[in-house]
């Protein structure tokens, strides 16, 4: 039995932008948007998509990421042929290697591969908050007659050179690639999905592997040789929200976006959900006293204080006269009475003492340079009264000024 | 049976459906939803699960659809299993023969999984209740004191709407029940039973099977009456919260009484209490939002106003709606303007634009399931 098309998700990625949330945990596992993780929003994509096949390439600190991924089941994705795989580095007769880079992790997994005998191999990163129909992708990629097509979106030009930018021609046919350009002649930003004719992408693997200057990137070395070859490569317009979540900033904007009505990203349209694996908690309780606006809140939550502008994830408690605003809450944590959340991301289980504060209001800032989103990694505790200043990033427990 | 030997779990979800016909008109009382994101079952299996019983029956009787689909194979409760696990029993009825009126009958029809199971001793459970049992300690009791019979109940006066309901004990110094008092109507406190037994499996079988051959059919009148003369039955006091489904006015008290913390810190700080998964995204609470005292499950959507009220998962309050003392089920929608005090809305319940419905605190409106208003 063979699949048309099964996807390999990186996810060996550190986020070392994002310090204290990616201590312990690597980047597909940090939280978003109230209840997810990074890696619901790919692997949903794919279920919804039709793709039942996913191995899951993990590197950096798998022990969290492997656990949330268990065998599957709440994505739909425990099958008995197929499914979720999670595959780490492994030693081999001829010795052991680290993943080297993107197309070295896929390499080094093309027995995996293989066993599905697919058509088509979708490549993508743990690293993006988007909702994506990879099937209409795919059914451009079989039109085209493609040997790799590229999801783009397009950008704002002063942003383009931030991203890889495609150059296409009138078909859509991708005529230059470059990484980050000073200077960018096109709009198109490479968004890090790709759908590979698998023949082709195995041969390029195999090449790519035995040349010793090689970096093993995607990016760098796999579509510029491609593209070198004249080869046929397309870009495949993506228009929605689409975030690359790597920096504490973008981070913080990203769950900001789901309480903006104005931003068409919609966690609550049920035509194409976002499966997480889900903890079993009560109904959340809003107290008498409670002001709860323009917010996101989860299951077991526990609110008495005000809530504005901010996403609380599951059985966080915020008491009575706390305030949490523009702020995004990780699970488990206690706001206690009188403490001030103000532009910040609380870790899980941290807790916050009576008459704290974590965080500045940007308008309060003589030097806005000092200005930034506070953050609370894992566990921390801040002592009663005490103040995170604005950018703060705290790995321990504050117990004085 | 002796500490640690296998308990088998046997629950009946159609027990007591007539206590309130309008919401067991679709559905088993084991269905019934409550407190937010929960059925009645939820407890009873989740009080189960937690007190590692592993092998759990539930003899249906009628209406089951909508209990099969929220059990599904039962892996939210950990349920799904090779050996052992869920399993749900229909009703089983020969030509010229009636599907079963009481539990003793029901029984009889699952004595050959009750013998395989192995099991020594069995927890019998009607639905009804919404309770945070601890069974490791009741079974603790059971095995301590020898009885052939355990019986649950609590001390507590009884609720006028099952008068004709109900089952009350006789409990001596030494905890042994000496007597067993049906349809009380007595306004004492009593010793108030819980349709919850734990029995001795060797016991049971034999009620069974001679119960059966005299043509009786109920096990509390026909059998348990009797025999707390002939075996030690004993009683085991619950002092933990209970909330009993007895009328459609109890239910809407004991929903809305989720608001108050004591009652949500006594149903889930013994034990989780695990429910059907929905994947719904967290609540959305919109500019100009006002909630106070809300129980409310995830996928909830609020722009308007509510107030001491109990949103099961997927409702939507609308701009300037106001909803007061209300018990909405599932997917309701209240659209704009409209204002719903003292309702109870089943699910996928529409309440259009600027729609007023005010029910009574002793006497709430109940809106059908999936009708419009």
């Amino acid at each position: 039995m063979s699949k048309e098309c099964i996807a390999m998700l990186l996810a060996g990625g550190q986020g070392s932008r994002l310090y204290a949330l990616t201590q312990a945990t690597a980047k597909p596992a940090v939280y978003f948007g109230g209840k997810y993780r990074i890696i619901d929003f790919p692997l949903s994509n794919c279920v919804n998509s039709g793709i039942d096949t996913v191995g899951v390439l993990t590197q950096y600190q798998p022990l969290e990421l492997n656990e949330y991924l268990g065998n599957g089941q709440p994505w739909d994705l425990d099958r008995l042929y197929g499914g979720v795989h999670v595959l780490p580095p492994y030693q081999k007769a001829t010795g052991s290697d680290w993943y080297k880079g993107t197309a070295n992790a896929i390499y080094q997994n093309i027995k995996f591969i293989e066993r599905y005998d697919p058509e088509y191999v979708l490549i993508l990163s743990g690293d993006h908050i988007y909702k994506m129909d990879y099937e209409k992708m795919l059914a451009q990629h079989k039109e085209k007659d493609a040997d790799i097509t590229i999801a783009v979106l397009d950008v704002p030009m002063e942003e383009a050179s931030r991203f890889g930018i495609m150059t296409c021609d009138a078909e859509g046919r991708i005529v230059k690639f470059t990484e980050k350009p000073k200077n960018p002649d096109s709009t198109l930003a490479s968004m890090g999905i790709y759908i590979f004719t698998w023949d082709k992408l195995r041969k390029y693997l195999i090449e790519d592997e035995a040349n010793p200057e090689s970096e093993n990137d995607f990016g760098k070395n796999i579509i510029t040789s491609m593209l070198a070859d004249n080869q046929k490569l397309y870009a495949y317009n993506f228009e929605g929200y689409w975030k690359d979540v790597g920096t504490i900033d973008s981070l913080w904007e990203s769950n900001m976006d789901l309480l903006d009505p104005n931003v068409p990203f919609d966690v609550w349209d049920n035509s194409w959900k976002i499966y997480s694996r889900t903890h079993n908690v009560p109904p959340q309780y809003v107290g008498p006293e409670a002001v709860v606006e323009n917010s996101m809140v989860s299951e077991g939550c526990v609110v008495d204080g005000c809530v504005d502008f901010s996403v609380l994830f599951q059985s966080v408690v915020v008491e009575e006269g706390a305030t949490v605003r523009d702020s995004i809450v990780l699970p488990g944590s206690v706001i206690k009475k009188g403490a001030n959340i103000q532009y910040a991301i609380i870790g899980e289980n941290c807790v916050v003492e009576e008459g704290a504060t974590v965080g500045q209001r940007p308008e309060t800032m003589e030097n806005m340079d000092n200005w930034g989103i506070a953050v609370l990694g894992n566990g921390v505790t801040v002592g009663a009264k005490l103040t995170v200043p604005a950018k703060g990033m705290i790995y321990e427990d504050v117990k004085e000024g | 049976m002796k500490k640690g030997d296998k308990v088998l779990g046997i629950i009946f979800p159609n027990m007591h459906d007539n206590a309130i016909g309008e919401l067991t008109k679709l559905r088993t009382m084991a269905s019934v939803p409550f407190g937010g994101r929960y059925r009645l079952v939820d407890f009873t299996l989740s009080e189960m699960v937690a007190a590692g019983i592993d092998d759990i029956g539930l003899i249906v009787k009628r209406n089951y659809m909508s209990l099969m689909d929220h059990l599904g194979s039962g892996r939210v409760y950990d349920l799904a299993r090779k050996i052992g696990g869920l399993k749900v029993f229909p009703p089983f009825s020969e030509i010229g023969t009636q599907v079963y009126t009481g539990k003793l009958q029901a029984l009889s029809n699952v004595v050959g999984y009750i013998e395989k199971t192995g099991a020594k001793a069995v927890i019998l459970a009607d639905s009804g209740l919404v309770s945070a049992i601890n069974y490791n300690e009741v079974l603790d009791q059971h095995v301590a004191t020898g009885a052939q019979i355990t019986a649950l109940y609590k001390k507590e006066t009884i609720d006028p709407a099952s008068k004709t309901d109900n089952v009350v004990f006789k409990v001596e110094e030494d905890n042994t029940i000496s007597a067993v008092y049906l349809n009380d109507d007595t306004t004492e406190v009593v010793a108030n039973g819980m349709w919850a037994y734990v029995i001795e499996t060797e016991l049971l079988l034999k009620l069974v099977k001679e119960g059966v051959k005299q043509g009786l059919t109920n096990f509390e009148a026909d059998v348990l009456q009797k025999i707390v003369k002939e075996v030690k039955v004993c009683g085991y006091e619950y002092k933990g919260e209970l909330k009993r489904i007895t009328s459609l006015l109890t239910y809407f008290k004991a929903n809305l009484d989720m608001v108050n913390r004591e009652t949500m810190k006594g149903l889930f700080s013994d034990h989780p209490v695990y429910t059907k998964i929905r994947d719904d995204a967290p609540v959305r609470y919109a500019l100009g939002s006002e909630v106070k005292d809300v129980v409310c499950a995830d996928g909830c959507y609020i722009e308007g106003y509510v107030e001491n009220s109990v949103l099961f998962r997927g409702v939507k309050i609308g701009k300037g709606a106001i909803v007061r003392n209300c018990v909405l089920m599932q997917d309701t929608v209240v659209e704009d303007g409209a204002v719903l005090e003292n309702v109870i809305c089943d699910k996928d319940v529409v309440i259009t634009k600027e729609k007023k419905l005010v029910g009574d605190e002793n006497l709430p409106v109940f809106v059908e399931k999936a009708a419009k208003v």
